[in-house]
């Protein structure tokens, strides 16, 4: 990390992240009420209109809001990449995010050409100005573990996108022809192993020991893993469309990669030295347990009868999205909004030559509060398991869902409010 | 010569240690030192210091924490380092 050139007044204001944190659950509402009022196919069939618009109001509405949120932050904080205009730049992207997002889903629901082509003309539009904005200051990022893991992760992003809108244009315009075979499993892993977890994996190699008092990863882990997965990605995407046999060690060696880091990230845990009550912590093992899951659960899909695919391609894409990604990110918000807000009112403190009003970080989200979401959330994933077996009772995993996307939104918003009035009393005073 | 203030903050989590330490430095007295033992490097802490017009000296260990020493900066002596 280089924060020797870093100043006070290149630190994005709250709002820059926050605006993504804010959206993001909206999203989830709107994914789950898609399931709540979609027949029994959602669940069943991954190509259905109800299974694509709700996959995408997760995966871009939920997911990437808040990682591109996060990323304003950790850019400047974390890798010493201070973005060009970085103000104006988060309110262009969360808006074209916004917009892009929800056309795309509302297109996707009732397959409409038109909010289609205009949903991915919005995203094309901010995630080019948001990765070309990043790419374009890649050169002042520092050469740590984590810098490099982002670089990557964005380059997956890059590549997701572009299958993406491949994609998306081909059903929207279906007589310009089908996608070749395989390449939504190929935009899947990208956007999941790529993208996500690559991210995942470069914030957590900074705040699992900070956060969580664990030893440092060690030097294989986040040297090796990452640049491990980016190139098993690429080089099976490579062989999955030239149809190549080696296809399945590549893949084989994305899975070894991602269980190597799932299970040392579980093992750190162990070694914490508090052990104190913590909820984000709680998220990283519920989400790293399913990721094993969900590994376990690609080895079974190459050796079983073509009869268990699609049941089995369903299990894997829910578990990846709401068992493993879903879970380590509101996780991390736990601990990611709280920390933003005392970061802030620290700066505004020192600005004002007043006291720091805020004593504990715990007073922007109770411990209490925390847990019960936890609970909420590992009583949805539980109705997830069961939805995969009973598809009928998929509309109680929404209920779950919903119920937990809008405990969410409050206790964002309790703790802004507190930061708002904590914020006040520095500027009055 | 003034006093060493010893803080050890290695086994907190963030934000704690920057909380600790900037406490502590709101009641070090011109001439004394405050000596943070930290896990990792505190890279967050600088730009603070800097701001609060603090000196600081990072001590490395290879089998344990790393050791940061702060004092107020001395404007007079920086002045003419600077103009020297």
């Amino acid at each position: 990390m280089n924060l020797r050139g870093l100043h006070l007044e290149n630190m994005p204001t709250l709002w820059a992240p926050m605006r993504f944190f804010f959206t993001a659950p909206l999203f989830g509402v709107l994914g789950a009420l898609i399931l709540l009022f979609a027949d029994v196919e959602v669940w069943q069939n991954r190509w259905s209109p109800a299974a694509l618009g709700a996959t995408h109001a997760f995966t871009l509405g939920f997911l990437t809001m808040i990682m591109t949120g996060a990323l304003f932050q950790v850019l400047p904080v974390i890798i010493g990449i201070v973005l060009p205009m970085q103000r104006g730049l988060a309110i262009l992207v969360h808006v074209l995010l916004t917009g892009g997002t929800l056309l795309l889903v509302v297109g996707l629901l009732k397959t409409n050409p038109a909010l289609i082509g205009i949903g991915l003309l919005l995203l094309s539009a901010a995630f080019v100005s948001f990765l070309g904005s990043y790419f374009s200051c890649l050169s002042s990022s520092t050469g740590t573990a984590t810098g490099s893991t982002i670089a990557l992760a964005a380059t997956s992003l890059a590549i997701t996108v572009l299958l993406g809108l491949g994609l998306a244009a081909l059903r929207a315009w279906p007589q310009y022809g089908a996608p070749f075979a395989g390449t939504t499993d190929i935009h899947l892993s990208w956007g999941f192993g790529g993208w996500l977890m690559l991210l995942i994996m470069g914030v957590s190699f900074q705040v699992i020991p900070m956060f969580h008092v664990t030893p440092k990863y060690p030097r294989w882990i986040t040297h090796w893993i990452p640049a491990t997965l980016f190139f098993a990605l690429l080089c099976g995407a490579g062989a999955a469309l030239a149809g190549h046999w080696s296809a399945a060690i590549s893949h084989a060696i994305a899975l070894l990669a991602l269980a190597a880091y799932a299970v040392t990230t579980l093992w750190l845990l162990r070694q914490r030295k508090r052990k104190s009550r913590d909820a984000t912590m709680r998220f990283w093992q519920l989400g790293l347990s399913t990721l094993l899951i969900v590994l376990l659960l690609f080895v079974v899909r190459h050796m079983a009868p073509t009869t268990w695919l699609g049941s089995l391609n369903m299990a894997i894409g829910v578990l990846a999205i709401g068992g493993v990604a879903m879970t380590i990110v509101i996780g991390m918000l736990q601990r990611i909004v709280p920390f933003l807000i005392w970061l802030n009112l620290l700066n505004a403190s020192m600005r004002s030559g007043e006291r720091m009003p805020l004593s504990n970080m715990h007073q922007l989200i109770p411990v209490k509060r925390a847990m019960m979401l936890f609970y909420l959330h590992a009583l949805f994933l539980f109705s997830l398991l069961l939805t995969l077996l009973i598809p009928s009772t998929g509309r109680l995993a929404a209920l779950l869902l919903l119920a937990e996307m809008i405990f969410l939104s409050t206790i964002i918003g309790r703790a802004v409010g507190q930061y708002a009035k904590f914020n006040r009393q520095l500027t009055a005073e | 010569m003034g006093r060493i203030v010893t803080l050890d903050v290695s086994d907190l989590p963030a934000p704690e240690p920057l909380q600790r330490v900037l406490d502590a430095l709101a009641e070090l007295q011109r001439g004394d030192q405050l000596c943070m033992l930290h896990r990792h490097e505190p890279l967050l802490l600088y730009q603070y210091l800097d701001e609060l017009d603090f000196s600081y000296r990072v001590e490395p260990k290879d089998d344990g924490p790393f050791e940061i020493w702060i004092w107020h900066t001395d404007r007079a002596a920086h002045n003419q380092t600077r103009a020297q």
